[in-house]
């Protein structure tokens, strides 16, 4: 839990954890731009940002995302994320085939 | 002298950009400090982050560029209003009931706490209105919405490795984003805007438009603060810079941004009061 949903918890406010799922992939489609393209959940890893694992990922990111201006919506939901880590934590043993595959 | 130290410290303290905990995590730094003794109460603190929510959505931005103090203003050098800055994403968010709300995500750069991480580094990190929030020291936000073409670029480079590749460790309070040896939160702002405006993802490139086009805020500071304030706080580097102490804020970013026809709008938001307790005697 986060130190922010710590501090609500304590206000009798009720926050919810969320998880992002940024359409990143319907903007690079809607806009033709090159070399850009989300991975195969509609997730990207920004340094730490983007947070993998909502099941509306490719949904999301199937989205049509327009620029018009357009109002948007913004739920009541109080928002908070999971405390962050800065330390990676350590990979699987090493499991290397000694040779390369045929 | 150990107070002049002190001074300079507190002097160049001016974009400490935030950590997410750690022994200076005091109002500029982090929500860790807001929930006691900070300016704003956490119920005030939701309330703003969704008048910002709200107030952006109204505006149909799908990505802005917004701006805290985590300090009061009388802390601030002359001309320089805040000292963190995020962009902000208009996203669907999965809770863990499963339902799907919609708001902004919010994508920082974050100086180490100290302890995870030492302070002369930074970290990308993502998380929400509430933890941006939360240690404002201040009743207002500064506000970028870039034109809809630089929403879009920017927001095709967040989903490019040029993100990540953007991002320059090394972190300065007031690195000078005319070269590349430090980085704070604005300045990688700056460089992500660049490399959206310039459609380039070569650093160098970057730098060199970034010192032929953008006029960077400069901080009034004494030849005493620049040789002990690097002295006093790992994270305050002055080797970056060339006499003058220069950095990105949100004027300098701002007033870039408009003169180039980059932005949809840019404007402070004023924290709603109306709806606070009364405050006791």
């Amino acid at each position: 839990m986060s130190q922010a949903a710590g501090a609500i918890g304590e206000s009798g406010l009720k926050a919810a954890s969320g998880v992002v799922a940024v359409p990143f992939g319907a903007v690079a489609v809607a806009s033709g731009a090159a070399g850009h393209s989300a991975n195969a959940s509609g997730y990207t890893h920004l340094g730490a940002g983007l947070e993998a694992g909502a099941a509306s990922a490719t949904k999301a990111a199937t989205a049509f995302v327009d620029f018009s201006g357009s109002p948007l919506t913004v739920s009541d939901d109080i928002i908070v994320g999971r405390k962050p880590t800065h330390k990676p934590a350590p990979q699987a043993a090493p499991a290397v085939p000694y040779a390369p595959a045929e | 002298m150990r107070l002049r130290i002190i001074a300079a410290v507190a002097a160049l303290g001016l974009a400490a950009c935030g950590s997410t905990g750690g022994s200076n995590a005091v109002r500029g730094s982090g929500f860790s400090a807001a929930a006691a003794g900070s300016y704003i109460t956490i119920d005030q603190a939701v309330v703003f982050a969704k008048q910002i929510e709200r107030d952006l959505g109204a505006r149909g931005a799908r990505l802005a560029i917004v701006f805290r103090a985590g300090e009061s203003r009388d802390q601030l050098r002359e001309g320089i209003a805040y000292s963190h800055g995020a962009f902000w994403v208009y996203s669907p968010i999965t809770l863990e009931d499963g339902r799907t709300a919609t708001g902004y995500a919010v994508y920082n750069l974050y100086r180490g706490d100290g302890k995870t991480l030492p302070m002369d580094k930074s970290y990308l990190h993502q998380d929400f209105p509430i933890d941006f929030v939360a240690p404002t020291g201040v009743d207002d936000v500064g506000i970028i919405i870039p034109s809809p073409e630089m929403q879009r670029r920017i927001l095709a480079i967040m989903d490019s490795p040029t993100y990540r590749a953007l991002h320059i460790e090394p972190y300065s309070v007031v690195s000078n984003p005319h070269n590349a040896k430090y980085q704070n939160c604005t300045e990688f702002m700056l460089d992500v805007l660049a490399a959206a405006v310039w459609d380039t993802t070569d650093m160098a490139q970057i730098k060199v438009n970034l010192r032929a086009h953008f006029k960077p805020t400069v901080v009034k500071t004494s030849g005493l603060e620049r040789m002990f304030a690097p002295m006093a706080d790992a994270s305050i580097k002055t080797d970056d810079q060339d006499g003058e102490i220069v950095t990105t804020t949100y004027e300098s970013m701002a007033a870039f941004m408009e003169a180039n026809g980059l932005t949809q709008e840019a404007y402070i938001l004023q924290r709603d009061t109306s709806a606070d307790a009364p405050k006791s005697p």
